[in-house]
């Protein structure tokens, strides 16, 4: 997985972090936390947990027969969860020199407004 | 909706059409768990796949492939790696057995004129012999960086005329970057593979030297050292090495079982630059053969070895940038 991690796989790690999930769950947990904006295909999951599960980032938790159907449960390792751990460390970095860049440029009294957006909630 | 459900049906066979795309090795262990989150995800009353799931299932498939395709041509190389080491460690010995026994008078196979190529020669030898005895200590780093030296002094030995082929210094660094590119893992001999290597190495200087000897001794006119039309005695190392190279072979199919055919084409990139001299003794009409041996082989051999070199730099960059920080420091 290259660093920085692509949206889909930071977000199915994030997926993953509170309870072991499969397939349709890790879809459902990943539009929930993006606002429905990533919808992950069938295709684009199983290659993103192939390589998660290859880099040892994500590992089998358990399988499950539900109404006929196999369902394979995935959880986060200790290094996916390390690897999340930086990357989010590195995005918020990333976040907080840019807050702090509008904030001065509002504070001189430039167009954008800020404060009014959505971040103002965390300012 | 439910199993039962004649739309969900159709869909469901759809989606397993789809899937046919994939890798029969992958469909076994992933096609059930794929075709319950396929159908979990449809959307009620949908009765085929979507664009977007076409799309993203075809790209999957190919993905799948081209991962197990990198997975065989390395599987293939980390088995082949000591079978080719074994077979240029004795194709190194056949050179020097030959070169006694032409001092002795005895063949005409090999002589090596200037002091220079009995230089890089030695270079070359000493350098893989050097590499030789790192794989059998276990010392997986000198054996590459020895290799790699090998491969490097290679070019410089003597050249067609003096009997060594230029296909020799090509094998050499074939089979260098084999053990440079090679994981740690394969380089790891048990008692019965050192055996078996050894088996390889020892084979090519008793088969060449007797090939050599005799062709001359029963050459017409008498012992004339010029063994008839074809200086049949000329082959005797490339007659000894196939020889080795079938025991080489089997080694590799043993340790590759069911990826027969990336082991076969590994297998054939490197006897094509063992035996390109034995080409004037195919029988005419084998042109087809020849063109597909000699015309092609050598490119798809250097195209495996540069992929498998690019996916390992890759794999191995890529661990190397994902390696969490907490990690390194616990």
């Amino acid at each position: 997985m290259p660093i920085p991690l692509r949206e889909p796989t930071f977000l199915i790690l994030t997926a993953l972090t509170t309870e072991p999930l499969h397939g349709y769950g890790i879809v459902r947990a990943v539009a929930e936390l993006s606002a429905d904006r990533v919808r992950l295909q069938a295709g684009t999951l199983y290659g993103a947990l192939d390589r998660l599960k290859d880099d040892g980032w994500i590992e089998l938790d358990r399988e499950d027969v539900v109404e006929g159907r196999l369902r394979r449960y995935y959880k986060l390792t200790d290094t996916g969860a390390g690897v999340l751990a930086d990357e989010t460390a590195r995005l918020r970095a990333n976040a907080d020199a840019a807050t702090a860049g509008l904030r001065a440029r509002a504070a001189r009294g430039g167009l954008s407004g800020f404060g009014a957006g959505p971040a103002a909630g965390l300012a | 909706m439910t199993v039962a459900d004649p739309a969900s049906h159709r869909l469901e066979h759809a989606y397993r059409r789809l899937l046919r795309w994939y890798p029969a090795a992958y469909r076994a262990d992933r096609e059930q768990e794929m075709l319950g989150t396929l159908c979990e995800m449809a959307q009620p009353g949908q009765i085929r796949p979507t664009a977007r799931e076409r799309v993203s299932l075809l790209r999957g498939a190919v993905r799948a492939h081209v991962r197990g395709a990198g997975d065989g041509i390395r599987g293939a190389t980390a088995a082949a790696t000591i079978p080719v080491a074994a077979l240029i460690t004795g194709y190194l010995l056949a050179v020097y057995a030959l070169l006694a026994f032409d001092g002795m008078g005895l063949t005409d196979v090999v002589h090596v004129g200037s002091v220079w190529g009995h230089l890089a020669l030695a270079v070359t030898t000493a350098l893989w012999a050097g590499a030789v005895v790192s794989v059998l200590r276990g010392h997986a780093w000198w054996a590459r960086g020895l290799a790699a030296g090998a491969a490097l002094a290679a070019p410089f030995m003597p050249g067609v005329d003096a009997g060594v082929g230029t296909d020799a210094h090509k094998a050499v660094v074939i089979g260098g970057l084999l053990l440079l590119l090679a994981p740690a893992a394969a380089l790891r001999l048990d008692k019965r593979e050192r055996l078996r290597a050894g088996l390889v190495a020892a084979l090519v200087a008793p088969v060449s030297v007797a090939f050599a000897v005799l062709t001359v001794a029963t050459s017409v006119p008498a012992h004339s050292r010029r063994s008839f039309a074809m200086d049949l005695d000329e082959q005797a190392l490339p007659i000894g090495t196939a020889l080795a190279l079938l025991v080489a072979a089997g080694l590799v199919f043993q340790r590759t079982g069911a990826r027969g055919l990336l082991t076969t084409l590994l297998i054939a990139s490197a006897t094509v630059y063992l035996l390109e001299p034995i080409h004037d003794l195919l029988p005419r009409g084998s042109m087809l053969a020849m063109a597909v041996l000699f015309g092609y082989l050598p490119a798809v051999a250097l195209a495996v070895v540069a992929f498998t070199a690019t996916t390992m730099a890759l794999r191995h960059l890529r661990r190397a940038l994902n390696r969490p920080q907490g990690a390194t420091a616990a």
